[in-house]
């Protein structure tokens, strides 16, 4: 899946966490260390394969495990509108 | 417009056609060509509505227009109506008949200059700020919080005022700079009494733009700056939290960079112009600022008894830059 953050959101990371701000809104969304490494590499790479595949070249971590928080913060980034989520090109 | 009178405010050299009480002389200054910000003021017996096409804000007394900003603050029947162009070079001051000198100078010195800055591209923070032992110190807070009273207790200590009221912050060659502001701080009765100042005997000014008419003085602190253009690095933010009656000590606790952050943006100064573009200018920037400035809250106890021992706790954790 294709990720890419939206058009009207800004962020700063802040030591190991992020800080967003939905311009729109006006609402804050703070991320913990882990959230913040995910959300960078989903701006980095924009694909979800390929986030989870360099997560886990990162972090001993549980394949299963990861990708299933990947794909809660993603689905919680995209509820918010923070996040747009398009399915990869056939 | 032929500008008679000049000022520097905010590091800016002013001309102005109109004598306007709250800005700092300069009459040193005699060309007027090389002025950052022209004033001009007339007087007119009503003001007519504003024209048509003008879109309002969220805040009733502001418009924008294109570029261009409308400020109109009334009170009694008197109005006064600031138009600041786009570039932040230029206001056209209309004022009805009755408005004092210094209420007209004071709304300009602070409100209607917040919004010339932020239309010349600083991002305004609701703080005083000084200079204690070489460490810039930026005293946030809303109106009523205390800045000004605390400020001077600082001054009364050594420090040296470098803004009352609004902190213009810009990056400077990678770091957050602020600029010089004004050497007059604005203190309710209580509050200038508590510094043995005579309130009768000082200039008062009135309207405010948030609380409409609040009774304050205006009180002149010696000018202790090197130069009134130079922008110094900021070295600390200290959030003045609502005083506490039953604290015995006040007290500073550090802020997470994600809290200042969160904070910095709440206390932005002029909140006509903080649009979706001024957010995205602002944010960065302000990230700037909690990740490399620490950042505190500060309890203190309620009186100003206090106002000494808080001075002091102050001016002790600085560390000269």
């Amino acid at each position: 899946m294709r990720v890419t953050p939206g058009d009207d959101v800004v962020w700063q990371q802040l030591e190991e966490e992020t800080v967003l701000l939905a311009i729109g809104s006006g609402r804050y969304y703070r991320l913990d260390p882990v959230g913040s490494r995910m959300w960078a590499l989903l701006d980095e790479l924009g694909d979800l394969d390929r986030v989870s595949e360099r997560m886990l070249a990162e972090w001993d971590v549980d394949p299963q495990r990861l990708r299933s928080d990947l794909d809660a913060l993603v689905a919680q980034l995209a509820e918010a509108k923070l996040l747009t989520v398009e399915p990869r090109a056939a | 417009m032929t500008p008679r009178f000049h000022y520097r405010h905010y590091g800016l050299a002013v001309a102005a056609d109109a004598e306007l009480p709250g800005l700092d002389p300069e009459p040193d200054r005699a060309a007027d060509g090389d002025a950052d910000l022209t004033i001009s003021v007339r007087r007119q017996p009503l003001l007519a509505p504003v024209d048509t096409g003008w879109a309002p804000t969220d805040r009733p007394v502001v418009w924008r227009s294109g570029g261009r900003v409308r400020l109109r603050f009334t009170h009694a029947g008197e109005s006064a109506d600031f138009v600041i162009d786009e570039g932040g070079m230029s206001v056209a001051v209309t004022l009805t008949a009755r408005v004092p000198d210094a209420d007209a100078g004071d709304l300009l010195a602070g409100p209607v200059f917040s919004c010339v800055l932020a239309q010349r591209g600083a991002c305004c923070v609701h703080a005083a700020v000084l200079a204690i032992d070489g460490e810039v110190v930026a005293l946030a807070g809303p109106s009523g919080a205390g800045k000004s009273t605390l400020a001077l207790a600082l001054v009364r200590a050594g420090a040296t005022l470098l803004a009352d009221d609004v902190a213009a912050l810009a990056a400077v060659d990678g770091r957050v700079t602020v600029a010089p502001g004004s050497r007059f701080v604005r203190l309710a009765r209580d509050a200038a009494e508590a510094h043995e100042e005579r309130f009768d005997e000082l200039p008062r000014v009135g309207l405010h733009p948030d609380r409409g008419v609040v009774d304050k003085a205006l009180v002149a602190v010696r000018a202790q700056c090197p130069t009134r253009t130079e922008r110094r690095v900021l070295g600390r933010v200290v959030f003045l939290e609502p005083r506490e009656p039953g604290l015995a000590t006040p007290r500073t606790k550090a802020l997470e960079p994600h809290e200042a952050l969160l904070r910095l943006m709440r206390h932005r100064h002029a909140p006509p112009l903080l649009d979706a573009e001024a957010d995205r200018r602002h944010f960065p920037l302000l990230g700037d600022v909690a990740r490399a400035v620490p950042t505190f809250a500060l309890r203190r106890p309620e009186g100003v008894g206090a106002l000494a021992a808080t001075a002091e706790l102050l001016a002790a954790a600085t560390s000269p830059c």
